[in-house]
């Protein structure tokens, strides 16, 4: 397998550069320049992660092209290349260049080879750490807006019921103990799911992906009778062709059931029929999956931020959502490597289409 | 049972549509009076504020905090900076929140039109110590 590492090499002498590139081209991505300038070129136009570069150049000296690069590129790893033993390039170089290594002309290959082996491995590690960094990141300002909403959205449902409990206690005679049940009942089934989100959030997040042989029909056929609860008198059709695929059950029921109960919650005010449209193809190499409705849709301007975290729209009292459902279908399409696209308007509903990989 | 001596309209502000229709029942049962709109989307309470006339301008606002997209001091801002005339002063705001937040707090603070802030679910002793 090549080195994820990609190498560029400048050099005046074509003949350095065509042998380099021979020797390692096999093993890292090489790209070669034979001037400063033109190394700069290539620098802003590709991503490299280790420069090495000669001293003695026409215009521009090794250790002032490196200066340059450690100014302009501070996440590559310099190594200056020199036939003299000059204390006082070798000294500009590490202060001024900030090199990792230095290598004395001419060079021998399996000196040259261990040098850059050395470095390509300490930069994955530093490329990897900085990525961890990030994902740490991320992961603790998640944590940070799930404790501050958390503390509302956890509390808001039990302050309504506590609010439906205070109004039958006042006046029970317009609000009957059965009426305040009822929608005590709905808050509660709210909450619930809110809760089974936030289990299903921290379960993508941690849990590795794991594939499995799954009859489809069986499943989608129960998710689908699972969410029409939410709206009875829906109409939903579901078409499967194929009956076997090979994914991550976990992942595919988080996907199926956020769409799903999306596509019956948010049906469109004064409209006859409301509409559910499943489509699964199974095909060789990825699932296909649709879900249409003829719902209230989503607002042009609200298409880009419908998978951020906690991103959710005013409406009505059993719609509103919370701000985690296509959050989560997005990380765990995310972590199936698969793709997911709406296409949606307040006059016609909502299309998502997803597409994951099919292990089998 | 506590009777309202309040008896401007109040205007309700909340992302939740269960919690509006709780506090309209509550306030309406107390004797207040309740404007006959009330806004799950605070931008279209703002529209309503600039377009009604004095009649339906209401006295006071309910005014929940944590809100989609415009939050409760979004709405402030916007409110303040709304070019009414004479006969709809702006009205005093009463935040409600279920999570009162100490950040919310000292926010809230800096708002002179904020005469209060109410931790859900209202109460009409508390509501009545705010207003009347």
């Amino acid at each position: 397998m090549k080195n994820p590492i990609s190498i560029l090499y400048v050099d005046d002498e074509r003949g350095n550069l065509t042998s380099f590139q021979a020797f390692f081209r096999k093993e890292y991505e090489v790209h070669t320049a034979s001037s400063a300038g033109e190394a700069m070129r290539i620098l802003s136009h590709v991503h490299v992660d280790l420069v090495l570069s000669d001293q003695r150049m026409p215009t521009t000296t090794g250790v002032e092209f490196l200066e340059k690069v450690a100014n302009k590129y501070p996440q590559t790893t310099r190594i200056l290349i020199t036939a003299f033993s000059d204390l006082k390039v070798v000294i500009d170089a590490v202060n001024k260049g900030r090199i990792a290594r230095y290598i004395q002309k001419p060079w021998d290959w399996p000196t040259l080879s261990l040098t850059v082996e050395t470095c390509a491995m300490q930069h994955q590690a530093a490329k990897e750490l900085a990525q961890k960094n990030q994902e740490l990141d991320k992961l603790n300002r998640d944590l940070n807006r799930f404790v501050y909403s958390i503390s509302h959205d956890l509390r808001s449902p039990l302050m309504s019921v506590l609010g439906l409990i205070q109004l039958h206690d006042l006046n029970p005679k317009d609000h009957s103990a059965g009426t305040v049940l009822k929608m005590i009942g709905d808050t509660i089934h709210r909450m619930d799911e809110y809760i089974h989100q936030m289990m299903d959030y921290f379960l993508n997040l941690r849990e590795d992906t794991h594939y499995e042989t799954v009859f489809l029909p069986d499943l989608l056929h129960k998710l689908v009778q699972d969410a029409k609860a939410i709206n009875p008198e829906a109409h939903v059709d579901v078409s499967i062709s194929g009956e076997i695929v090979v994914t991550d059950p976990f992942r595919l029921r988080i996907i199926l059931v956020n769409l799903l109960s999306n596509a019956f919650r948010f049906n469109k005010a004064h409209v006859d029929q409301h509409r559910v449209s499943v489509r699964a193809r199974i095909e060789p190499m990825a699932l296909v999956l649709e879900v249409e409705d003829n719902g209230m849709g989503i607002l042009n301007e609200h298409l880009n931020s419908i998978f951020e975290l906690f991103f959710r729209t005013e409406d009505g009292m059993q719609r509103q959502g919370s701000g985690l459902g296509l959050y989560i279908v997005k990380e765990a399409i995310d972590r199936l490597g698969g793709k997911v696209e709406v296409s949606s308007n307040p006059a016609n509903g909502t299309v998502f289409s997803v597409s994951i990989p099919n292990h089998a | 049972m506590h009777k309202a001596r309040y008896h401007r309209p109040i205007m309700l502000v909340d992302d939740s549509s269960l919690d509006l229709y709780i506090h309209r029942e509550l306030l309406q049962f107390a004797g207040y009076s309740v404007c006959p709109q009330s806004f799950t989307n605070p931008i279209e309470g703002l529209f309503f504020l600039e377009r009604c006339d004095s009649t339906q301008f209401p006295g006071l606002i309910l005014l929940d905090i944590q809100m989609p997209r415009l939050d409760g001091f979004g709405f402030l801002d916007r409110l303040r900076a709304l070019d009414l005339p004479p006969d709809k002063p702006l009205p005093n705001v009463l935040l409600l929140s279920s999570s009162l937040h100490p950040r919310d707090l000292t926010r809230a603070r800096s708002y002179p039109l904020v005469n209060g802030f109410i931790r859900k679910p209202l109460d009409l002793e508390e509501l009545a110590h705010c207003i009347d």
